[in-house]
């Protein structure tokens, strides 16, 4: 890890709009258990917050932003070069960008989950589910993500067809795309540690074990191997 | 180590050659690389910086290979022709993080030369938003000489830089050559080159047209008889008037395949543009074309002469 | 101290040449501006690799009208297949996609680089400009909307629906698309034009269309749960998805897809209304980013 490139990396991350943005999903998330209690009086309901909102739409969200904010723009006008022009092995830039995103982007989302499951008088248990599914969602989404920003300047759409298409859409219909879903893995993790029905049972815990840990390593291994073959180019 | 060597190199992409079948041994010194936009320069010099795989041939710098080594960039600094998208950041803070992303040993002092260096202490604590577009160049000439590189690539320095900041840039870069450093810059700007490179590299459509000091190269393009293809209203005529000139050495008439035009050997081209159109004039021909023959170095010439 | 001898200069005629053919009228500019955005949204005009998305996008909203038209004609079941209005509410996850994806291309480049500057001093103002950009966006939501959806209709009646029977549920279906297309377009067109950057954009309309989208869903169904039928509706307004849903079902007759649907008529009226005039509002919010951004 390189401090210099992490220190910029969060000041990429913060400024401006996509800071904004950001703060608001989880802040936006909270704001609605709040509501929802206030007017039912009773504990709202965890798969309505904690599932469709926060897991199936925050989490992806907020690792998105976070990845595509450490490298997209960089790449996207070339300026990555100052970065890379310099004796700093590549796979370590790409590790300490991935280290800020995931940080920042499990921070936001662990602390979206846990503050709406607080004021929405939720059970411990689902506390438990904040920062195991939400915290380690977040941190596989941005082992994937910042490999996606990485091998192409279109990373934010190429993530979110992976979200909205293969996890939700296809993964709605057709049950075997949980095997390649992050959302699913990170909830099987969730399930086994917090006692809570994410009904993902069915898929084995070895196997979400093993597949979170094959992501992150080949997350952040194939942003570095890009990184290795970057190639300064001309205006398009 | 202070050898920037391209052997055989080429770079194409799809069915376009890009730069092809290049050889060039960059020294000490302030070299200009010299072409038209779009001849190959910046894919040039992003294939000496390592930021582009040549599709064949090779970049050395001194022994080691410049591609995917990342260990060359010790003794290599780059400006490139992007902008800084860290402009949040202040001009010492951008050329502090390169010193320690090079981890020098004193990275405070190292920043702190380097920005007097380019003269920039005084503007160093502001943001580089806020900075012209000389500053700016400055800045980034700041973060790449921090570490004191052997080698200094510069893509297009002096693009969109106002006069006295480009003379101060060029005091700069010529300083640094008389230091004994190997100093590259690309320009099409033939005066820029012309005012601070004493050896120059010439880049054509792709190809190396020539190389070597510009008054010598500059001599050797006059010097040489040329030919050119010229098409007009009366060529006979022409051809007549034109003998008559001493510069003219010898006048074809007629040309297979390409119809009515005449093929005209110069001595001394310089004369022969001058003395061309007043002929055409006085004789009352209208010349509808002329073309050096000498494609491959067509561009070189009106180049070297539009000084 | 005398006058200095005044310095003259001239420009000799050498041929320039005007322009003095025929120009088009305001509306031709207008024209023309519509179509090459429309297009541009689909790629057209730009490079290879832009039309992949879009059109990919495309064909996946295809694929269900595509398969049910097939399954109608090949084993010839009933033409209650045909449900015109979930399409609208199934596709919804595409639809932000490729209003997300694309709509940057209409309202971020021009801003962002300063070009605006350059188009806003010529016939048509900022107000014209950018009310013709948001027609575009439209224009294109609309065919992304309707060209699964007269699939449907057009491949059912050829596999033996009923035209009458089907006219009516299509055209109300057509109606929610085109008030769909109304509401997307203006919330993608707001937030392109803040943010700029496209990345940024496109994470921008994710959230307030998609993120919305869940938060309405479950702030509806605990206001009906809790029997606070008025305020679910009104909370129908938060998401331009959930909205058309439930108004098509309420006026349309049909089964509301997202939430359960407002029972009065009159309600549903009103909610449209309401949800045209944020519309009016959002659009001057537009015309006035193109104003202060293109002095």
């Amino acid at each position: 890890m390189n401090l210099t490139i992490m220190r910029l990396a969060l000041r990429a991350i913060v400024g401006g709009w996509r800071g904004v943005i950001l703060l608001a999903l989880p802040v936006l998330l909270i704001g609605l258990a709040a509501l929802l209690r206030a007017v039912t009086g009773e504990p709202v309901s965890a798969t309505m917050v904690i599932v469709e909102v926060g897991l199936a739409m925050v989490v992806p969200l907020v690792a998105l932003l976070a990845a595509n904010g450490v490298l997209g723009p960089e790449i996207d006008d070339g300026s990555v070069v100052y970065l890379l022009s310099t004796p700093v092995s590549r796979y370590v830039v790409a590790a300490s960008k991935f280290a800020v995103a995931a940080g920042s982007a499990a921070l936001l989302s662990i602390g979206g989950l846990l503050g709406a499951s607080l004021a929405g008088g939720l059970s411990d248990r689902w506390s438990v589910v904040a920062v195991v599914t939400g915290g380690g969602g977040a941190v596989l989404y941005c082992a994937l993500f910042t490999a996606l920003a990485a091998a192409t300047r279109h990373g934010m759409i190429a993530g979110l067809i992976y979200v909205l298409v293969i996890e939700q859409l296809l993964g709605r219909f057709l049950g075997g795309f949980r095997f390649v879903s992050v959302r699913a893995v990170a909830e099987r993790l969730g399930e086994s540690a917090a006692d809570v029905d994410l009904a993902v049972a069915d898929m084995g815990l070895t196997y979400a074990v093993i597949a979170s840990a094959v992501l992150l390593l080949v997350g952040v291994a194939a942003a570095g191997w890009r990184l290795t073959r970057f190639q300064l180019r001309g205006d398009e | 180590m202070t050898d920037l060597t391209l052997t055989d190199v080429s770079r194409w992409y799809g069915n376009v050659v890009a730069v092809n079948d290049v050889t060039m041994t960059i020294g000490p010194g302030v070299t200009g690389l010299l072409g038209p936009n779009g001849a190959g320069k910046s894919t040039l010099i992003a294939m000496m910086a390592g930021f582009l795989a040549p599709s064949s041939g090779e970049v050395r710098l001194g022994e080691q290979r410049v591609w995917r080594n990342v260990t060359a960039y010790r003794d290599l600094g780059l400006v490139p022709e992007r902008e800084v998208s860290f402009a949040y950041l202040t001009g010492r803070q951008f050329v502090q993080a390169s010193a320690e992303l090079h981890r020098l040993r004193d990275t405070r002092a190292a920043t702190a030369r380097a920005l007097a260096e380019v003269d920039l202490t005084d503007a160093a604590d502001r943001a580089i938003s806020t900075y012209s577009k000389g500053m700016r160049q400055r800045a980034k000439l700041a973060s790449a000489l921090v570490h004191e590189p052997q080698v200094l690539l510069l893509d297009e320095p002096f693009n969109g830089v106002d006069p006295r900041q480009r003379m101060h840039l060029m005091d700069l870069l010529t300083r640094m050559g008389e230091a004994g450093r190997t100093v590259l810059f690309s320009s099409h700007i033939l005066e820029e080159v012309e005012q601070i490179a004493r050896q120059i590299e010439v880049v054509v459509a792709g190809r190396h047209a020539a190389s070597g000091d510009f008054g010598a190269i500059r001599r050797l393009m006059t010097d040489r008889p040329s030919h050119y293809l010229v098409r007009s209203t009366d060529d006979r005529a022409l051809a007549a008037a034109l003998m008559a000139r001493p510069g003219v050495r010898s006048v074809a008439l007629g040309r297979v395949g390409t119809g009515d035009a005449i093929t005209v050997e110069v001595t001394d081209t310089g004369e022969f543009t001058h003395a061309l159109p007043v002929l055409a004039r006085r004789a009352g021909i209208t010349v509808r074309e002329i073309a050096p023959s000498d494609e491959s170095l067509e561009s070189v010439f009106t180049y070297l002469v539009q000084s | 101290m005398s006058a200095p001898a005044e310095r003259t200069g001239v420009i000799h005629d050498i041929g320039y040449r005007r322009y003095a053919g025929a120009r088009m009228s305001s509306a031709g500019i207008a024209g023309s501006l519509l179509a090459s955005g429309v297009l541009a949204v689909f790629g057209f005009g730009r490079s290879g690799k832009a039309k992949i998305l879009p059109f990919v996008l495309l064909g996946m909203t295809m694929v269900p009208a595509v398969v049910m038209v097939g399954i109608m004609s090949f084993i010839g079941l009933d033409a209650g297949l045909l449900n015109y209005a979930s399409y609208n509410a199934g596709s919804s996850f595409l639809v932000v996609l490729f209003v997300a994806a694309q709509a940057p291309v209409l309202f971020s480049r021009d801003l962002r680089s300063g070009v605006i500057s350059l188009y806003l001093a010529r016939p048509l103002g900022a107000s014209a400009f950018a009310l013709i950009r948001w027609a575009s966006l439209v224009l294109a939501i609309l065919a992304f909307v309707l060209t699964p959806l007269l699939v449907l209709f057009i491949g059912g009646l050829s596999a033996g629906a009923s035209f009458t029977e089907e006219l009516p549920r299509v055209a109300w279906a057509l109606a929610g698309a085109v008030v769909l297309a109304l509401l997307v377009a203006t919330v993608a067109a707001l937030v392109s034009s803040w943010t700029l950057r496209r990345g940024l954009a496109i994470a921008g309309t994710i959230m307030v269309l998609l993120v919305g989208l869940g938060v309405t869903v479950a702030l509806k169904e605990t206001l009906f749960f809790e029997g606070m039928d008025t305020a679910a509706h009104w909370v129908s307004l938060l998401s331009p998805f959930a909205l058309v849903d439930a108004v098509t079902a309420v006026l349309g007759g049909t089964d509301a897809q997202i939430t359960s649907a407002p029972e009065s008529v009159a309600t549903g009226w009103l909610l449209v209304s309401t949800a045209l005039a944020l519309m009016a509002v959002g659009l001057l919010l537009l015309i006035r980013r193109y104003r202060s951004k293109g002095a």
